[in-house]
């Protein structure tokens, strides 16, 4: 099995994460830069995002919620639902909106360095903010058991939003987050995987 | 159960089709305008986005795919997986990628203006929403007249949207064998009732 993922994507993380819990880490991983179209990347993936996971026999999966339905489905011990499935799933949901937002600011850049400050930046800012408060309020616990989806994707979006916005003035204080996320970092599928720029080319 | 949903959103679509399609007949429609923040779905959904589905009311769920997750544990029969889920997982990821696309390229416009399609950004998205149509055209998902599953929901609900927001785009392809799905789609209640219109 294949993985093409990037140091940066947070849904590529998830999908990296998810695939150790399961125990399904041993895939050969294929680092690439998503803007720079590398071939395989594209052959396997038209949008030419990542996670795309190329399976040892069958076709790729791509997008990260739909490698975790496959994986939850096709190879479901051990689950990443937890003990309470609707809980887990309405916090992944919650974790989920924050990350779209705050990617959503990163490539909006792009095109408008001054995205930040215009009214759907500052929508999105809203909703990594609300996002992060919601989780803050009610964390998912990390037990020793595999570690389920609403914390997989609530440290995602801790570290990931660390990692991009560090500093800024607007983000709200998220003790139990950063305790939640540090606790993560005892976990090799978590450590392994913390954010970080692209090696150079 | 209660969703809230608006007209135009590929993602409400897709969730509505799949709670139809699961036989789900006692859910309540609210249609909202996510951009005009109603509390009642700021409520619900920190991101002020559709669907949120109110199953129980200390756990909404949004994401559409987060919703079909939990339509396969709650309510397994009938799947829209089906006996061969990798390929039509596989199917699904393609077509999410056709509407993430062109979902992005409307949001850019309110941004960038009608240049966001020709800037490079934009003609990026347009080249997913090209290339996902045709690699679903070249192996279109199955369909036998009974329940739909996930890939041919998400590939016509991408085609009835970029038909929606592109209407005779030059540069979109010919699909015939999507077009044909799309027809025999079209037909069954989940995806007529479901149309994006204004």
């Amino acid at each position: 099995m294949q993985l093409y993922f990037s140091t940066t994507s947070p849904y590529a993380r998830v999908a990296r994460i998810a695939l150790a819990e399961k125990g399904l880490g041993d895939f050969e991983g294929r680092l690439t830069d998503p803007w720079t179209d590398d071939p395989g990347l594209l052959a396997a993936n038209p949008s030419a995002r990542v996670p795309t996971l190329l399976p040892d026999h069958g076709p790729p999966l791509t997008e990260s919620l739909l490698i975790l339905l496959w994986l939850e489905t096709q190879h479901p011990a051990p689950s990443l639902l937890g003990p309470e499935p609707a809980r887990a799933i309405a916090r992944t949901g919650v974790a989920m909106g924050g990350i779209d937002a705050a990617a959503a600011i990163i490539i909006s850049r792009r095109i408008d360095p001054a995205f930040d400050e215009s009214p759907v930046g500052l929508r999105r800012r809203r909703s990594v903010i609300g996002a992060l408060e919601r989780l803050e309020a009610d964390p998912p616990s990390l037990t020793e058991a595999a570690a389920d989806i609403g914390v997989i994707t609530a440290v995602v979006l801790a570290d990931y939003i660390r990692f991009r916005f560090a500093g800024a003035p607007w983000l709200p204080r998220m003790p139990a987050l950063e305790a939640l996320a540090a606790q993560a970092r005892e976990r090799a599928s978590f450590s392994s995987t913390v954010p970080r720029e692209m090696p150079k080319a | 159960m209660h969703l809230l949903l608006n007209t135009t959103s590929p993602y409400a679509r897709l969730a509505r089709i799949a709670l139809a399609e699961k036989g789900i007949t006692d859910v309540s429609t609210d249609v909202v305008d996510p951009w005009a923040d109603p509390p009642r779905l700021r409520e619900f959904n920190a991101a002020s986005r559709v669907p949120t589905l109110v199953a129980e009311e200390r756990w909404p769920l949004t994401e559409s795919l987060l919703i079909v997750m939990w339509l396969e544990r709650e309510r397994p029969a009938p799947s829209l997986l089906g006996p061969a889920a990798l390929a039509v997982v596989s199917r699904a990821g393609i077509a999410m990628g056709a509407i993430d696309a062109a979902v992005h390229t409307l949001i850019g416009r309110k941004t960038a203006g009608a240049s966001f399609d020709t800037d490079p950004v934009g003609l990026r998205r347009r080249r997913t929403m090209v290339e996902s149509l045709q690699r679903l055209d070249g192996d279109p998902p199955p369909y036998a007249g009974d329940t739909p599953s996930l890939d041919a929901i998400a590939a016509i609900v991408a085609l009835d949207y970029i038909d929606f927001r592109f209407p005779q785009a030059p540069w979109l392809p010919d699909l015939p064998a999507l077009r044909a799905l799309q027809a025999r789609l079209s037909e069954r209640a989940s995806f007529a009732a479901s149309r994006p219109r204004n």
